[in-house]
């Protein structure tokens, strides 16, 4: 790596960048365990008024508390400018020391925030979004530490399937689809798309922008059931907001509980819905691991206890795990208290992918 | 100076008599309101007409009842921002209002996260408390002389740094079963939540066409500075409009939280700009005096039943925006039209 670094600069670039590279580079292959001392912990979430985000805050502060750090929340409200404005304040006096773990909103903002970072050498990993085209390694390799996310395809394929099977593999189902340009909305409709091919006595009669927004997918259930009567048989949502926004229309017509509901985050809601018997399933994904993992995989890189350069591209850009609930696990689900005492640095430090069903694979987030 | 007042507001009749009456001649631009009040009505039936022909759904009791049921809150909502809009001034702090009346009602009935059981004293709580958070509004407004839109702006964002404060870590789900009943139990097929809503929209129109309060937002918003020079005391009015709205805000808000069993921080978001279309769809001009309840009323029926008809026939949903932009464009230009020679400013 260093190597490479050092023609390619010195061929293109004068040589005093080239210089400021490879120390760099050498810099961080030789820098000791732990010689800097870390202690500025940023969190950049979508909002602070949602249960994802509280658990991957508790995720995130839990690991920050286990190293002495201070974690920062900063909530965007899904708005990507906000954001960009609030890391600038804090990239703008240096971030060298800093660990950042930010959902940058949309793609649109993802390589503008990442470059920041990187200007203030911070250590930085980024939740949900990032385009297709660019990846950790090739776009600010010493400072983009990983990208993380959670495999949309696959939650809407499982979901997709619990459908199936609850219709014996014959019915006719609607679908509700989360805000159009957003990777996970387009990602689990794909994922539905590859269950109908697997069910094909499974019909997709219509499929409708919700929004994620409960009120929307409420009444976009009512008109589908005044639409298509006794021949819809089941409705997927590609989140769980829109879900009980389904169960809380079907409700109004008793049909609560006949017509199997399918949601996508795993919000304590759904899960009651799911035990209940209102839903039918939802996807659980890992909040608290999430947080926990990213703030210390980049404290890890910040602090000079594992070298960037040295990572794997399946360690820079890796999905992290999700549990389909159903009617079998939910009421465990449930009762389950994270535990705190996991996620801790030293604990997770002891592989960081633990837990990771793998890369994130070319194509994903299209 | 004072005998013109007394004409003013003197209750000579019905809307558009006495006070609005007097009131639009000194603003010298005489609407011929048929045209004007039919646009709408012509719209909708259109709308209604053209769907039927679509779909054979549409027609069905079953989908004039989902229509029903999804024009209920918004109707609230655009009732109680309709006196605001038609005293000149814009309240868009409906949906922190909403916001805070969602998750504070399902903390404050019986639910999963706090070990409160107020029941209906929870909802009485927080409808008085988007009362008082619209008095505050007005107060601002008129007493400080700032304009609405940053008063009610800030406040907005407020209402909503309130709600996130309220969220506990988990949604709450709230377990009174009579709250949960307002959207499931049904009354000639319709819910509690309807029937409210029309009843909300009557007194609606009592207020504006049979109080003075009524009367004097038509005159506060064709010109203010008249009825004030004119020794009103307006400003009970004024706050009055802003508590309306942030009552019918909050209202909105405990049947958002009633009818998805969550009490959710963000249950109004959405609300605001569909609340102040409706009410320009319907005829009420943003600059204030026109207009009225029944218009506005006119305009979320005919948001709804767009939004409801494009899912009847099955329209690409990427496409559903665009349609419902260009009808709202199309029922001002049609409502206005008559307007068009009269009109020397538009802002």
């Amino acid at each position: 790596m260093g190597t490479y670094a050092e023609k390619k600069y010195a061929n293109f670039r004068v040589t005093a960048i080239a210089a400021a590279a490879v120390a760099c580079a050498v810099g961080a292959l030789a820098t000791p365990a732990s010689a800097e001392k870390v202690d500025r912990f940023y969190l950049g979430v979508g909002t602070t008024t949602s249960e994802y985000w509280a658990d991957v805050t508790l995720g995130a502060k839990t690991m920050a508390d286990s190293v002495g750090g201070n974690l920062q929340v900063i909530a965007s409200d899904f708005q990507g400018e906000k954001l960009l404005q609030q890391f600038g304040a804090i990239f703008s006096a240096g971030c060298a020391h800093c660990v950042v773990v930010v959902d940058p909103a949309s793609n649109a903002f993802t390589k503008a925030l990442v470059q920041r970072a990187a200007d203030a050498n911070a250590s930085i990993i980024t939740l949900w979004n990032r385009p297709e085209s660019i990846h950790p390694w090739d776009t600010a390799p010493n400072d983009w530490v990983a990208n993380t996310s959670f495999d949309g395809v696959d939650s809407g394929y499982q979901n997709g399937m619990a459908l199936c099977k609850a219709l014996n593999g014959k019915g006719n189902i609607v679908a509700l689809g989360g805000i159009p340009d957003n990777p996970p909305a387009k990602q689990r409709l794909a994922g539905l798309a590859k269950a109908l091919k697997d069910c094909p006595g499974m019909k997709l009669l219509d499929t409708q922008v919700g929004d994620w927004d409960t009120t929307k997918g409420q009444n976009l259930v009512r008109a589908w059931l005044a639409r298509y009567g006794a021949d819809l048989n089941g409705v997927f949502s590609a989140n769980d907001g829109m879900a009980v926004g389904a169960v809380a229309a079907l409700r109004e017509k008793g049909l609560n509980g006949k017509i199997p509901v399918t949601g996508s985050d795993g919000s304590s809601d759904a899960i009651k819905f799911v035990a209940s018997g209102d839903m039918l399933s939802t996807m659980k994904v890992d909040a608290v691991g999430q947080g926990a993992i990213a703030t210390a995989l980049a404290y890890a890189a910040a602090s000079g206890d594992i070298d960037v350069a040295k990572l794997t591209h399946a360690q820079r850009d890796f999905w992290l795990k999700q549990t389909l609930v159903t009617k079998d696990n939910a009421a465990a689900i449930l009762a389950a208290k994270p535990d705190l005492a996991e996620y801790t640095y030293e604990k997770i430090k002891a592989n960081f992918w633990a837990t990771s069903p793998g890369q994130i694979p070319v194509g994903a987030n299209k | 100076m004072h005998a013109p007042v007394e004409k003013i507001v003197a209750p000579s009749g019905q809307w558009p008599g006495g006070a609005a009456e007097a009131a639009t001649k000194i603003g010298a631009m005489r609407v011929p309101k048929n045209l004007a009040n039919w646009a709408p009505m012509a719209a909708l039936a259109l709308l209604a007409a053209g769907f039927s022909l679509a779909s054979s759904q549409f027609h069905t009791a079953a989908n004039l009842q989902a229509i029903l049921e999804a024009s209920a809150v918004p109707l609230i909502i655009a009732v109680g921002i309709t006196f605001v809009i038609l005293q000149g001034s814009i309240d868009l702090s409906i949906e922190g209002v909403t916001a805070i009346a969602g998750i504070g009602l399902s903390l404050l009935a019986a639910n999963s996260s706090s070990s409160l059981e107020f029941g209906w004293w929870g909802v009485t709580g927080v409808l008085v408390g988007g009362l008082l958070f619209g008095l505050a509004n007005g107060a601002l407004h008129h007493l400080l002389r700032m304009p609405s839109l940053i008063v009610t702006l800030s406040t907005w964002f407020i209402g909503l740094g309130v709600a996130a404060l309220l969220f506990p870590s988990r949604q709450p789900q709230v377990l009174d079963q009579r709250l949960l009943d307002l959207s499931i139990l049904k009354i000639a097929g319709i819910s509690p939540i309807v029937y409210v809503s029309a009843a909300v929209l009557t007194v609606g129109v009592v207020l504006q066409g049979m109080t003075r309060f009524g009367r004097l937002s038509y005159a506060i918003g064709e010109d203010e500075r008249l009825v004030r020079m004119s020794g009103i005391a307006m400003g009970r009015h004024k706050v009055a409009a802003n508590a309306i709205s942030g009552f019918t805000a909050a209202l909105a808000g405990v049947f958002l939280t009633c009818q998805s069993g969550v009490g959710n921080p963000t249950a109004g978001q959405g609300f605001l700009f569909p609340a102040i279309s409706a009410a320009v769809i319907g005829g009420t001009l943003l600059s204030g005096a026109r207009g009225g309840v029944l218009q506005t009323a006119l305009g979320v029926f005919i948001l709804q039943v767009l939004e409801n008809g494009m899912v009847l026939v099955g329209a690409n949903p990427l496409s559903q925006q665009i349609v419902e932009g260009a009808t709202i464009t199309i029922a001002v230009a049609i409502g206005g039209y008559p307007l068009i020679r009269k009109l020397r400013v538009v802002k």
